[in-house]
């Protein structure tokens, strides 16, 4: 890897290069392939330096086929600990399956944990407020979710 | 780890399965899960990046922000993957550097790196 932001999102990554950044990369060639829903911030951000990026879908994010009266059973018994989210789109797409109101119901009563602080502001945008992850990793996710449910325990 | 007692579930929305790398971390913390998968990822139009790959030493950075990313990228690279070190892959890869945002996408694109 040459090139590893100290904080896994995109303002850490434009920052990082833009801190190793010389007059002569000016019009360097970038490849970014991504999600679907990739958000414009390192497009823009490199393109901003003086990259030229090409950015091209790679995959395709898209709402998934819920068992919704599953999860709303386990809302209305209040039995979910802490909720887990790994991106801005489960996020949006959780509370588009189950509703805004379930959404709701399911947040004030389980923590929410986000993976990082843009995933994090897309819950405070719908009036949730999430611990976010020690660090941006799936194994950091997991062991914030552990702190947090033994915090609330206690 | 056994399961911490008295833990009500966590519910896990990103798009994995049962034994997917964020369940499996939850669990070998003790902790039980509930998978409510809200997204799901599936293969984009393969032209756009496959015709990038096949131009790969004509950029000189290739930015990776998800895992997704890496596994798409690995999966369409022009012929086999490349093994670490093989002239085929040095001469493709000459130009072309790996930035990630996470430690997570280490492991796999450094399978497109020339030693």
């Amino acid at each position: 890897m040459d090139l590893v932001p100290h904080e896994a999102n995109a303002a850490a990554l434009i920052a990082t290069f833009a801190a190793q950044w010389q007059p002569s990369d000016a019009g360097v060639r970038v490849l970014y392939p991504a999600s679907s829903r990739a958000l414009p911030t390192i497009a823009a951000g490199l393109t901003q330096l003086g990259a030229q990026v090409t950015q091209v879908e790679a995959y395709r994010t898209e709402g998934s086929a819920l068992d919704v009266d599953d999860c709303r059973a386990w809302i209305a018994r209040g039995g979910v600990g802490a909720v887990t989210f790994a991106s801005p789109s489960a996020v949006t797409e959780l509370a588009r399956a189950l509703g805004e109101e379930d959404f709701e119901r399911l947040l004030s009563g389980a923590a929410a944990v986000a993976i990082g602080r843009t995933t994090a502001r897309e819950l405070a945008a719908r009036g949730h407020t999430a611990v976010v992850a020690e660090s941006a990793t799936l194994e950091g996710l997991a062991r914030t979710t552990l702190r947090v449910l033994q915090q609330k325990r206690a | 780890m056994s399961r911490v007692p008295d833990l009500k579930p966590v519910v896990v929305t990103r798009a994995e399965t049962s034994d997917g790398p964020l369940t499996r971390e939850l669990k070998s913390l003790g902790l039980p899960t509930l998978l409510w998968p809200a997204v799901s990822v599936t293969p984009a139009d393969p032209g756009p990046l496959t015709a990038a790959l096949a131009a790969l030493r004509s950029f000189g950075w290739i930015v990776f922000a998800s895992r997704n990313a890496v596994a798409a990228v690995l999966e369409r690279l022009p012929a086999a993957p490349p093994a670490c070190g093989s002239r085929r892959s040095a001469r493709r890869a000459r130009k072309c550097c790996i930035s990630g945002a996470g430690p997570w996408t280490s492991c796999p694109t450094r399978r497109m790196r020339p030693r």
